[in-house]
């Protein structure tokens, strides 16, 4: 046996033996950060919503106080019981408020209340024209017909046309069972009902579909400025691994060049061990750099075949094992997880095992050669911020794991 | 020689088929193949009929898709079968074991691998190759043996070094005690799923062998 240790790297400041990237771009928008698809979309239509009810409610409050009150005043000693009267306009007041509270409020208000205040709309209704005698129904006496529906419109403006409609159909309905209960007027009477309730619901089914196309209007817009901030989002991640290349590339100058102009005016001689090692990293890391710029599906794979390549070509056989599903790893922490492997295969002698294995808990990547131990040594002494390294050396075999722990264990 | 084990090598590459017999007539221990063919067929006729072991090629000449069923049907006559293939990915690896056979070998895992999982496979003792360890990690399916996190951890490793030593060193383990680690990882997967005589042999003989109790299953 000979020399042996196991070292996990130390993240302090250590001088990096080759230049290790600082400047990162932002880890692209993993899937679990980037908000769900249609969040955006949703908080613009739930603004425009909002609006829409907050001017019904608005109207429907107008209207309680500026038409209905006035006449509940008038009403009070000219038919039988003003009480039920004064108790259906508290309960629509009580309706108003209730639905004011819920639109300040950040969340939509919960379907079963705003159903149930719907339902205290259509009793109000029925509760304050009780007094109403049959031929004044609907009209200007019966003050809380028209009143109700403003109500329930601002209620229900979120939902579906089938919903308010049924609502609105509800209402008539009650009405109608009240006018047949207390005796059908005269025929030109009950046309004249027709002719209130036809132009009271037209009205607020009109606006029920204004609302509608609202709803449109808003989904285009969300996913409008949806596309605009992916965009953004993207020209961002591009903007900054372009800078991010830029600066790995001119650090190439420091460890490239002096290599190639050693090599031209014959200072390095390329029979020699040490500097055919040097070539082979600097090729790595070119590679690497090269590969990254791919479009491919999964790019850790590939940038670690990059490697291997290079491996491959100065005579190292390399073996490749892969185990688990493709999943997305950010540039950055593929950078660290290929860099170290990367530095193990281009200095192998004659064999090489490269391994990735990827769980839900973590992925890494793994390189096993016969490869010079202070190569090990050079890894340990890197600094790295997204990954954990440990190195093993036994019996002239090196081996580099690269961790990315995306779960605790 | 009463000790030797006997294989039937079932590929459809002569050139394998010639390398395999050659692998074995080097190992330490008797081994010998006494019969070689590319279809199923020598596995079944005298006198492969009658060996300890069978070596089985998944992928055959003139076969689009592993030949899963005809592994099905060596495992039900109680054969031992060592599939040993090119094919490295997991799901085979899984499908594999499942069916009943005794351990699964990637043709990149050399004469080393092969001979000694003959030999464990011949004697019902459990025998996990790196590629299988790899596998078994990356196993997300729901049926998934309950594993400790040091079976775990000693899975991956030996997936990717393939050396017990290294391993050993890594996590401050003794190379035999590794070995009992990948063991009882494959002893609790020949408990699970569909039963067959492969696995209940591997169990009964680890529970002689003192790897695990009674009390474990």
């Amino acid at each position: 046996m000979t020399d042996h240790a196991t070292a996990t790297s130390a993240t302090g400041p250590v001088p990096a033996p080759w230049p290790a990237s600082t400047a990162h771009p932002p880890d692209p928008p993993s899937p679990e950060a980037s908000p769900p698809l249609g969040q955006t979309a949703e908080q613009v239509r739930d603004r425009l919503v909002r609006g829409a009810q907050s001017a019904v409610l608005l109207v429907g409050v107008a209207v309680q106080l500026t038409s209905c009150l006035p006449q509940l005043i008038a009403n009070r000693d000219r038919f039988g019981p003003w009480w039920t009267e004064l108790v259906a306009f508290v309960m629509l007041a009580g309706v108003a408020v209730t639905a004011a509270a819920g639109l300040l409020r950040p969340r939509p208000m919960p379907r079963p209340l705003a159903f149930a205040l719907c339902g205290v709309c259509v009793a109000a209704s029925a509760l304050a024209s009780i007094p109403i005698p049959p031929d004044l129904l609907l009209v200007a006496d019966d003050w809380s017909f028209g009143i109700a529906g403003w109500y329930i419109l601002a209620l229900l403006l979120r939902m579906r046309m089938r919903t308010i409609a049924a609502f609105f159909a509800c209402h008539a309905l009650v009405t109608l069972i009240e006018v047949l209960l207390k005796g059908v007027p005269e025929r030109y009477i009950t046309v004249q009902m027709g002719m209130v309730a036809v132009s009271v619901f037209g009205l607020e089914l009109a606006v029920a579909l204004l609302a509608v196309v609202l709803h449109h209007t808003a989904s285009d817009a969300g996913e409008a400025a949806e596309r605009e901030e992916r965009t953004r989002t993207a020209e961002e991640i591009a903007e900054a691994t372009h800078r991010d290349h830029q600066a790995r590339y001119a650090r190439l100058l420091d460890t490239t060049v002096p290599l190639l102009t050693g090599l031209a005016y014959g200072a390095l001689d390329p029979g020699d061990e040490t500097v055919r090692r040097r070539a082979a990293i600097e090729t790595a890391r070119m590679r690497q750099l090269f590969a990254e710029t791919d479009e491919v599906s999964d790019p850790l794979l590939h940038e670690l075949r990059a490697g291997i390549d290079v491996a491959e070509r100065q005579g190292v056989s390399v073996q490749l094992a892969v185990r688990g599903e493709i999943r997305p790893v950010p540039q950055p922490v593929r950078q660290e997880l290929v860099a170290a492997a990367a530095a193990v295969l281009a200095s192998a002698r004659t064999t090489a095992r490269a391994t990735v294995m990827r769980t839900q808990a973590a992925v890494r990547v793994s390189v096993v050669a016969d490869a010079p131990a202070e190569i090990g040594a050079a890894i340990d002494a890197e600094q790295r911020t997204r990954t954990e390294t440990t190195t093993t050396t036994k019996n002239g075999k090196l081996w580099v794991e690269a961790v990315w722990r995306t779960k605790s264990p | 020689m009463a000790d030797e084990i006997t294989v039937t090598v079932v590929d459809d590459h002569p050139a394998m088929l010639v390398g395999i017999e050659q692998w074995y007539a080097a190992a330490a221990e008797p081994l010998r193949v006494v019969a070689s063919g590319a279809t199923s067929k020598t596995a079944w006729l005298p006198p492969g009929d009658a060996a300890d072991v069978v070596v089985f090629d998944l992928q055959l000449a003139g076969q689009t898709t592993p030949a899963f069923g005809e592994l099905r049907r060596l495992v039900d006559a109680g054969r031992n079968v060592i599939v040993y293939t090119m094919r490295d990915d997991e799901q085979t690896a899984l499908t594999c074991l499942d069916l009943g056979a005794v351990t699964f070998l990637t043709k990149t895992e050399g004469a080393d691998h092969l001979v000694s999982a003959t030999l464990a496979a011949a004697r019902n003792r459990p025998y996990t190759p790196p590629a299988l360890a790899g596998a078994l990690s990356a196993n997300t399916s729901s049926d998934r043996p309950k594993l400790s996190i040091r079976e775990e951890e000693v899975l991956v490793e030996w997936f990717q070094s393939e050396s017990r030593d290294l391993v050993a060193q890594r996590l401050n383990l003794s190379p035999k005690t590794v070995t009992t680690y990948l063991d009882r990882v494959r002893l609790k997967y020949a408990n699970a799923g569909r039963p067959a005589r492969s696995k209940a042999a591997l169990v009964a003989r680890a529970i002689q062998d003192g790897l695990i109790n009674v009390d474990d299953l």
